[in-house]
């Protein structure tokens, strides 16, 4: 069983201008210990499908249809409170903006140790030394010193570093992070990537990753499921991905990306840009964009299917769309 | 002659606090030849921006001297410095921030066209031209910014950029904020530019393979000083400073399973108002020693056009 099962989700917006489709029918699970990378650019839905996962999905959103259980249990079917109750202990989540989740007037410390009180019932004492011992684990130089600052004092990454202390203080089984590594630059990146895998490497938490980055996800995810327009359109072990990208959204995605080794040729780039979640486009709703969209790709959406073991496609074409076929070299090797 | 030139740039910025500078950016030499696209990277805080600024005389210098085709420019202003305005033109992150929402294409277009003094007859056709060289088409002229997308937006930003049909363009982080399937299309269409108007351009970026992308020369550069210098076919594949070297171990590259032997940099980069004494990198380089706590490196040519500022490399 896995830890996290996501089933035909659909994460609706009713606005003045129409009803947005976020998240339109995503099914996804992430095992005990694995990392799954979400990627999607700009309206793709992952960052509201990470808030449905955790029940936080702001108004006038809400999950119309499908299910997410944890760990066997469902969630919708769970009181406000047992869900308080398995927010912060059991899974939580770390954002771009770590001001987001950091209160500006608290000290670091008592921030970290507030969950400690309320899930697991720490003294006062307890929790704040152990608040310290956490700023240590995720590497915060001087943690003692640091556990009386206010966030307003610290550096871009070390408010990543309390923010993560923060979400890790219960030892939760899954971390959910949206574009954790975002707003950093790319040294501090590198400092929180390695500290995010050598505390999963140590407690053993899943994770879902959200990010729009190919780079970061190469570095961390075991398994990568791609967004576009609300839906999974591939989802394959990150190695797969890379390598024998099926679904054409994922191939122009990847040579799109200017590589650092050179030499330096023309991007295929993908042409048009992601449609919004209004107007979705008939059938595959990537066929605006895909050169290789027939009267098929653009009346009849196409289903999830297994392309190999371990590897699904949204994609009509994907039997011809093999790693092999020349005429779909993307070009960035 | 280079087409524009730096010498010893610097920048001090007011601190809070009585007579207190930030210094942004700190002798920074630099040419841009007619035709060559010069990236200049490093991360926030490193003063890149600033110096894009001060090259376009959008920002006065606090010391040094900026030469267009070799005519100091440094001290002019108000109608002496129009036609060097002409000449030179910025390409901005934020294309939504940029343009002004209530005003349609064809007035977006329009405005540097008149502040130049070009004929009005010319401006219809003008404007076509750039409409259809940025890929858009002249159809969307009467239309506003907010019924583009971010990627069509930044083409009407290099339109209007290109309006006046400068030699020389600062582009600054001009694809950051776009999803990586259109960076491609802009990017494209950056080099496609260059390649048909032969223009010059200053690109500062932070994504290293973007610049890897785009530039014939690189410089980077780490709290207000250029520390190392080189074509880019060289520093890419022979960095020599160490925080060249850290910055690209450090850039995430989608490819699984070949995890370099990475050079983690410890600690953030120092607040501007506290840059370290000698070599600025210091508190966060590997290599360090006594001296470069003590002295400060000077940019040093160690093979032809290759030029780095480190004690111990």
């Amino acid at each position: 069983m896995a830890l996290l099962e996501i089933k035909d989700l659909q994460t609706w917006f009713e606005t003045e201008a129409g009803v947005v489709r976020a998240v339109d029918g995503v099914s996804l699970a992430v095992a005990e210990g694995e990392t799954v990378a979400l990627v999607g650019e700009s309206g793709s839905g992952k960052s509201v499908l990470s808030l449905s996962v955790m029940g936080l999905v702001p108004p006038p959103g809400r999950v119309v249809s499908g299910s997410v259980s944890y760990a066997g249990r469902d969630l919708a079917g769970m009181s406000e409170r047992d869900r308080r109750g398995l927010r912060g202990r059991e899974m939580a989540m770390i954002f771009q903006d770590p001001m987001t989740s950091l209160n500006p007037v608290i000290r670091v410390g008592e921030q970290i140790a507030e969950p400690l009180r309320f899930h697991l019932g720490l003294s006062r004492r307890d929790a704040r030394k152990r608040a310290v011992e956490l700023l240590e684990e995720v590497g915060l130089p001087d943690p003692a010193e640091r556990a009386k600052a206010h966030p307003h004092a610290l550096s871009g990454g070390m408010r990543q570093r309390v923010m993560i202390a923060m979400a890790i203080a219960c030892g939760p089984k899954l971390l959910i992070a949206d574009e954790p590594t975002t707003a950093l630059d790319v040294t501090v990146q590198a400092q929180i990537l390695d500290l995010l895998r050598d505390l999963q490497k140590r407690s053993g938490m899943a994770m879902l990753f959200v990010t729009h980055d190919l780079g970061v996800v190469a570095e961390i995810a075991d398994r990568v499921a791609v967004l576009y327009a609300g839906k999974v359109v591939e989802d394959a072990s990150a190695g797969d991905l890379f390598d024998a990208p099926r679904m054409p959204y994922t191939r122009g995605l990847l040579a799109s990306v200017p590589s650092l080794a050179g030499p330096v040729s023309r991007l295929t780039g993908i042409d048009g840009s992601v449609p919004s979640g209004i107007d979705r486009p008939s059938g595959c709703a990537f066929h605006p964009r895909c050169s290789f969209a027939l009267d098929l790709c653009r009346n009849v959406e196409p289903r999830t299917e297994r392309a190999a073991p371990g590897h699904f496609v949204r994609c009509h074409r994907h039997e011809e769309l093999t790693p092999e076929s020349s005429e779909v070299h993307s070009g960035i090797d | 002659m280079a087409l524009i030139e730096a010498r010893g740039l610097r920048k001090d910025f007011d601190a809070p606090g009585r007579g207190r500078t930030v210094t942004a950016v700190d002798g920074v030499n630099l040419r841009v030849e007619a035709g060559e696209v010069v990236g200049l990277v490093g991360e926030s805080g490193s003063g890149k921006s600033t110096v894009g600024r001060l090259l376009l005389r959008l920002l006065e210098p606090t010391a040094g001297e900026i030469l267009f085709r070799g005519q100091d420019i440094t001290a002019l202003d108000g109608e002496s410095l129009r036609p060097f305005r002409r000449e030179m033109q910025m390409v901005f992150q934020d294309p939504y921030a940029s343009l002004n929402r209530r005003m349609r294409v064809s007035d977006i277009l329009e405005e540097p066209l008149r502040v130049h003094g070009v004929p009005k007859g010319d401006w219809e056709s003008r404007i076509e031209d750039l409409l259809v060289m940025v890929g858009l088409g002249p159809d969307v002229r009467s239309r506003f910014p907010h019924e583009f997308s971010g990627g069509q937006r930044q083409r009407i930003g290099i339109a209007r950029s290109l309006a006046v049909e400068p030699s020389f363009i600062v582009a600054d982080e001009p694809v950051s904020s776009l999803d990586v399937s259109v960076q491609a299309q802009v990017l494209n269409l950056l080099a496609d530019l260059r390649a048909r108007l032969g223009l010059a351009m200053l690109f500062v970026a932070h994504d290293l393979a973007v610049v890897r992308h785009v530039a014939d020369r690189v410089l980077v550069m780490y709290l207000g000083r250029i520390v190392e210098e080189a074509t880019a076919d060289v520093l890419f594949a022979d960095p020599v400073h160490p925080y060249t070297e850290a910055l690209l171990s450090a850039a995430p590259v989608p490819v699984v399973g070949v995890r370099r032997d990475r050079i983690v940099l410890q600690g953030d980069i120092p607040s501007p108002m506290a840059i370290p004494s000698g070599c600025a990198f210091r508190t966060r380089c590997h290599l360090a020693e006594a001296r470069c706590a003590e002295e400060r490196p000077e940019l040093e040519e160690t093979s032809p056009g290759h030029w780095k500022a480190c004690w111990v490399r």
